[in-house]
């Protein structure tokens, strides 16, 4: 179905190849897990083997790609598979639920029953209870199942997913995994999976794929690939902070609830004492109240009722540093070292004060040789550090982050797991909002867990801090 | 009427009743019925659970207009009776009547807009005139723009996480919205386009599926009838 021989990628302007001698076989109805760290072409390789290098890349392909026979090598081939994207919110089209799936419906060639087609598309991710639905108002979960199921209902032969699992809890991952599994065994769907989470792949996939600098390192079974040490178990070795007496409270959360237009109500009743040095992993399903809660704390947001009163006496804009999820949405300046000293400078730091501080900071993730590059030209992995040092540099006590690991490779996970132990070594209460359980084993001191606004579980790991 | 009624009726049904709304808010030229069909549009919009935002500005704009019509009303008056108390009277009488009356029209065709999306209108021209793709391709537009708006918001919050004050007069001080704020919606449109492609969303695509007349159609047209014939006879 894909063959590929000596295929190669030159980015625009690029010297050197982001793909390099790609040759591989794919067949009817595999379940390809593609993995590697970020940058390493797994995403270029995909567009290939989809069909959309044309569309979606700019640049020169050489060797050659066939799909479904045809040589695809120079014209591409769209239409010849689906796509699934990380963000949802840029995939879809339509007003309503129903009438997104339908959109998919009335583009697909050939004969089919459309309303038995609708109603199947629908059920398979447990929206049809929900038809009538307005896109806009679903949460990233449900917009990321409706996404998956109207690129289902174009029934393609092969659908690619690259790392659809970002925004998702739990539960959701589950379904989609199962889902896709269940397709590709009834209907031959060919499934290209771009995913970070190995141990989740290894038990899909039937064929994985490892990446690295643009070539395949690895391409067999998955009981051929020994997984890496996981987080958890590299953190057992590092060991945790030893448990202590409690230290003082650097935020107290008291009685808050918050909903937003006065109507949904995201949280209730939530009261919570975060003390320094702690590593607290605000975990729960999607629409819980995890982000809410983070920008509560911040000052983002102010509580409907209850109140949430700093230790300190800088205001809590200043005492508390929250790093969002997608870097790209904060870089503007012209070189790593000016993005990272924005805030202390904007906190009137003088400027000594400001470089020793930016300095300290950069050389702490590990970025302090890339002071003077362009922020965007670095890597992912290195753009989410240069947001955190951003942070960081500045006066806080307590250091919010919102899904810190979305999009972390492997080696990128080690680092920022590193920098938060560092972290709060240094006295700093870490407060973060994640889906990725692992991460929250490896480094959490304690863990909370959310549930429709409501705090259901508050769990001291062993070893932890407090 | 919540949103999810409204939609059952027919786009071009709905598209009546609102015409008929608008002819009748235009023509009508007691104050009570005004004043009714000004109440039950700002009803109806409230039951539809649309944002106040949306309309509150309309209204406080014609209510500080107010002052300005009224004054032109009375020199009309004033010009039509030459006695003060009757000029006022009549001017301030008209005044109400012509906000409320605008008022209306612009009530309407908020509601219509909200429970109408971009495609359901251009399903109502024929399909020679403009194609189904134009229609996908103009909401897509349109949808690009709340997307952007909220991704604006969101990037501010961020800065202002990092201590960013803006100051109107620096436009320097903009750049930290500005820049993240372009490369998002490149990479956003740029995204937007290959996702059309994949969706296989392009020309000779079908438009919507066709409807048909259904009981509450048929009492929104006879409603719209009688709605326009009233004032006529």
């Amino acid at each position: 179905m894909i063959r590929t021989e000596q295929l190669t990628f030159h980015a625009a302007g690029a010297e050197a190849p982001l793909l390099q001698d790609i040759s591989l076989r794919i067949g009817a109805g595999e379940r390809v897990g593609i993995f590697g760290p970020s940058g390493s072409g797994k995403t270029t390789l995909a567009l290939h083997l989809a069909g959309l290098h044309k569309v979606a890349l700019l640049g020169r392909t050489s060797g050659r790609l066939w799909l479904n026979d045809r040589d695809c090598t120079r014209e591409g081939c769209e239409g010849f598979a689906g796509v699934v994207l990380q963000n949802p919110e840029i995939q879809l089209f339509g007003e309503t639920v129903e009438e997104e799936v339908s959109l998919s419906l009335q583009n697909r060639i050939g004969d089919f029953d459309r309303k038995h087609e609708l109603d199947r598309c629908l059920k398979l991710f447990e929206l049809e209870t929900m038809s009538e639905r307005r896109v806009a108002t679903l949460s990233l979960g449900w917009k990321q199942r409706l996404s998956v199921a109207s690129m289902l209902a174009l029934d393609p032969k092969v659908l690619l997913l690259d790392e659809p699992t970002s925004y998702l809890d739990e539960p959701t991952i589950d379904l989609l995994f199962n889902v896709l599994a269940a397709q590709s065994r009834t209907k031959g769907l060919t499934v290209l999976l771009i995913e970070h989470d190995l141990s989740r792949l290894m038990t899909w996939a039937s064929r994985l794929l490892g990446m690295r600098q643009g070539r395949i390192v690895f391409d067999d079974l998955p009981s051929a690939y020994s997984l890496p040490p996981r987080l958890v178990e590299a953190a057992d070795t590092v060991g945790r902070s030893p448990p202590g007496r409690r230290r003082e409270p650097v935020i107290l959360i008291q009685q808050v609830s918050f909903g937003y237009g006065g109507r949904r109500t995201a949280l209730e009743n939530v009261s919570l004492s975060v003390a320094a040095g702690e590593i607290i992993a605000v975990v729960g399903p999607n629409g819980a109240g995890k982000t809410t809660l983070l920008n509560l704390v911040k000052g983002l947001i102010e509580p409907d009722q209850g109140r949430i009163v700093g230790a300190s006496s800088s205001p809590r804009m200043d005492a508390v540093g929250l790093v969002f999820q997608n870097p790209e949405s904060q870089l503007f300046a012209h070189s790593v070292f000016e993005e990272c000293s924005f805030l202390p400078r904007n906190q009137y730091l003088s400027p000594d004060n400001v470089a020793t501080r930016t300095r300290r900071v950069l050389a702490q993730v590990g970025l302090q040789c890339h002071a003077e590059r362009f922020p965007f030209s670095l890597s992912y992995g290195e753009k989410r550090r240069l947001t955190l040092a951003s942070t960081l540099s500045g006066r806080s006590l307590l250091l919010c982050l919102d899904e810190p690991t979305v999009g972390l490779d492997g080696d990128c996970l080690q680092q920022m797991a590193e920098v938060l132990r560092q972290v709060s070594a240094q006295g700093t209460a870490v407060l973060m909002a994640t889906h990725d359980s692992d991460f929250v084993k490896a480094v959490a001191t304690r863990v909370i867990k959310l549930c429709a606004g409501r705090i259901t579980d508050d769990t001291e790991m062993r070893g932890g801090a407090g | 009427m919540s949103g999810a009624q409204w939609t059952k009726l027919h786009p071009a049904v709905r598209a009546t009743l609102f015409l008929t709304v608008c002819l009748r808010a235009a023509l009508e030229r007691e104050l009570l019925p005004q004043l009714l069909l000004f109440c039950g549009l700002l009803l109806l919009l409230l039951a539809r659970g649309t944002p106040a935002a949306h309309y509150r500005i309309l209204l406080w704009a014609h209510l500080l207009g107010l002052p300005g019509t009224l004054l032109l009303f009375v020199a009309v008056g004033y010009e039509r009776a030459h006695s003060c108390s009757e000029a006022l009277a009549w001017g301030l009488f008209e005044a109400i009547k012509y906000t409320l009356r605008l008022e209306s029209v612009l009530l309407a065709n908020l509601l219509f807009i909200s429970i109408t999306s971009t495609r359901e209108i251009f399903s109502l021209f024929p399909r020679r005139w403009v194609p189904a793709s134009v229609g996908i391709l103009l909401s897509t537009a349109v949808r690009f723009v709340p997307l952007s708006l909220a991704e604006a918001r969101r990037i501010y919050d961020i800065q202002r996480c990092r201590g960013l004050r803006l100051r109107p007069w620096a436009p320097r001080s903009w750049l930290p919205i500005i820049v993240p704020l372009f490369v998002s919606q490149m990479c956003r449109a740029h995204d937007m386009s290959v996702m059309l492609v994949v969706r296989r969303i392009g020309l000779g695509t079908e438009g919507l599926p066709a409807r048909r007349l259904g009981p509450a159609d048929l009492f929104a047209l006879a409603l719209a009838l009688a709605l326009g014939i009233q004032p006529l006879l």
